[in-house]
């Protein structure tokens, strides 16, 4: 016999949508966008999933415990409108990802669909597309309104935003979660079992990313560190292969430090590069929160050395994991890998990374504090 | 006698000394924590626009007087400098002006004013004698035209019990004035016979 008992007994169902007229990517499996839908499905016991248009495989759920990725015919914002009307009514929450065209179209219909469905999203920001917004105006200003919770990935951003905007903004940082072992919990390789590397991760280009200081910086103080390599893992992006090629031709002898390891989809496989190397490097001049590979780099204990982005406060601390630079300086940032290799206290700083990172980028204990405040807003 | 310039998407003064202060730069977007955006391709309502909108309007809102056309770049510098103190929160502000010789700084700033904030007030009063009849502590006092005062203590005496803490003032006064002896004034010489200067409360 049905009774109010029964009902809140039911799984809770969460929808994590793309806002992109593209579907999910299996990277995006592995990040925050699939990770939190992931274990609130793991952990919490929610009927959580994904939801995008066909066109992509996605290897990683081979990892994931039966979570899933429900597919519409196609990408457009039509298939997304017409599957919100046929399923809006049995959602309790529709996470979105981002500001897009398509999650203002959708807030605006999930509540006219179901007013109880908690609306919640992942905002992404950097200060270029904050300043952008005129939120005061409409359609921002009714989707913020229509927002039951929405956090951002670092703290300076956070800030930030609760000064500027008139809705409160939470911050949950981008954490880590090894889809390989099953936790964020993963063990600390000791600093003289790793080797002299700096180690990139992320995708090859030189917006946002300027991946030509990186290798800049390096060419200036690589015949001091002649033991040392730069490892850069992720795909090269047109047109930014032809910058490498002219690089080494001016500076061939660079082919013997510097490696192009290509993109490791194998999580195993890239856990093993960070386990491996000493220093995580990043040059970056625009990101949106932390940094996925950030997040992973600092919880496997590699020494941080980055760009003043929004999170290098959150990463850095007071300087005891790494250290950082402006953007767009190389010569500074040159400086700086100089002054961590010959660090004395460069081990000392990787247990720090390890530490913070399990402090503070524990993805399976940030979900759990995204669980909470839905169930304290009604979930 | 210095220059104010837009350089680089800096709002800059240049003294006569060439050193450089950048009043209000239009990359630090982190800067900015009022409604009005630095860029944005959603709306044409953005600080740059707002800006050139007034000095364009400059001159019909001198007018005839011929005087006060000829102070365009002193208005653009008040213009940026009361962006500037405006952005510093989401918060409407409370704005006093004290001298109403003419009503080119009221229009200049309330063209602005109700684009950075519609709840922003601004109230003029004609001279120091009227301050009595002040209720609430202002956030901004704009000081225009001859004020009449025995001293700068006088002045900041009267300043401080009606602007709030952190509370900005900003004067367009002849060099002649009290404030041109104020020590901790900041000052900005765009011209031979004329200058802005600006202080915060912190700071009498």
């Amino acid at each position: 016999m049905y009774s109010n008992h029964d009902k809140s007994r039911r799984k809770k169902k969460i929808a994590m949508m793309s806002g992109q007229e593209r579907p999910w990517d299996n990277r995006e499996l592995g990040k925050d966008c699939g990770l939190v839908p992931y274990l609130l499905y793991k952990n919490h016991g929610c009927d959580a999933f994904m939801v995008c248009g066909k066109g992509e495989e996605y290897p990683y759920l081979e990892k994931m415990n039966g979570f899933r990725v429900e597919k519409l015919k196609d990408n457009s914002l039509e298939s997304k409108i017409e599957y919100l009307k046929k399923n809006g009514k049995e959602l309790d929450v529709l996470i979105l990802y981002g500001i897009t065209d398509h999650n203002l179209e959708m807030a605006a219909v999930i509540k006219k669909i179901n007013d109880k469905c908690l609306l919640a999203c992942a905002l992404d920001m950097n200060p270029d597309f904050a300043d952008r917004i005129p939120f005061y105006m409409n359609p921002f200003y009714d989707y913020f309104d229509n927002l039951d919770f929405m956090w951002q990935s670092d703290t300076e951003m956070t800030t930030f935003l609760n000064d500027k905007w008139y809705w409160p903004v939470v911050c949950e940082r981008n954490g880590y979660y090894n889809l390989e072992k099953g936790t964020s919990n993963v063990e600390y390789v000791k600093f003289d079992e790793r080797d002299n590397v700096l180690l990139y991760v992320g995708r090859i280009n030189d917006i946002p990313k300027n991946i030509s200081m990186l290798l800049g910086a390096f060419e200036k103080i690589s015949d001091k560190v002649p033991d040392w390599k730069l490892r850069l893992v992720g795909p090269v992006e047109e047109p930014f292969n032809e910058y490498v090629d002219t690089f080494f031709d001016y500076y061939p002898e660079m082919k013997e430090q510097i490696e192009f390891v290509g993109n490791i989809e194998d999580k195993g496989k890239l856990h093993k590069e960070y386990e491996k190397a000493k220093i995580f490097v990043s040059t970056s001049v625009l990101e949106g929160g932390t940094p996925n590979a950030m997040s992973e780099a600092i919880c496997t204990g590699c020494v941080m050395a980055i760009t003043k982005i929004g999170a290098y406060q959150d990463i850095i601390g007071d300087g005891e994991t790494g250290g950082y630079t402006d953007t767009d300086d190389e010569d500074a940032y040159a400086d700086m890998l100089l002054d961590l290799i010959k660090n004395k206290d460069l081990a000392k700083m990787s247990l720090n990374a390890y530490k913070r990172g399990k402090e503070m980028y524990n993805l399976e204990k940030i979900v759990g504090d995204i669980y909470g405040r839905l169930c304290t807003k009604g979930l | 006698m210095g220059d104010f310039v837009l350089r680089d998407y800096k709002f800059t003064y240049i003294d006569e000394n060439s050193s450089k202060e950048v009043l209000l730069n239009l990359n630090d977007y982190l800067s900015n924590r009022g409604r009005i955006p630095f860029h944005s391709e959603f709306t044409n309502v953005t600080i740059p626009n707002i800006i050139l909108r007034n000095m364009e309007m400059h001159e019909s809102i001198c007018g005839k007087n011929s005087n006060l056309i000829k102070y365009e770049s002193y208005y653009s510098l008040i213009d940026v400098l009361f962006i500037r103190e405006h952005i510093r929160n989401k918060f409407p502000k409370y704005v006093i002006q004290i001298g109403a010789s003419d009503d080119v700084l009221s229009t200049h700033i309330k063209n602005i004013a109700k684009e950075l904030h519609p709840e922003t007030k601004y109230e003029v009063i004609y001279d120091l004698e009227e301050l009595i009849k002040i209720q609430s502590k202002a956030d901004i006092i704009f000081l225009y035209g001859s004020i009449h005062a025995d001293s700068s203590g006088e002045l900041e005496n009267k300043f401080f019990r009606i602007l709030k803490p952190n509370g900005w003032i900003c004067a367009l006064c002849k060099k002649t004035d009290v404030f041109f002896e104020m020590k901790n004034w900041k000052k900005y010489y765009l011209g031979a016979d004329l200058m802005v200067c600006e202080s915060h409360v912190s700071a009498l």
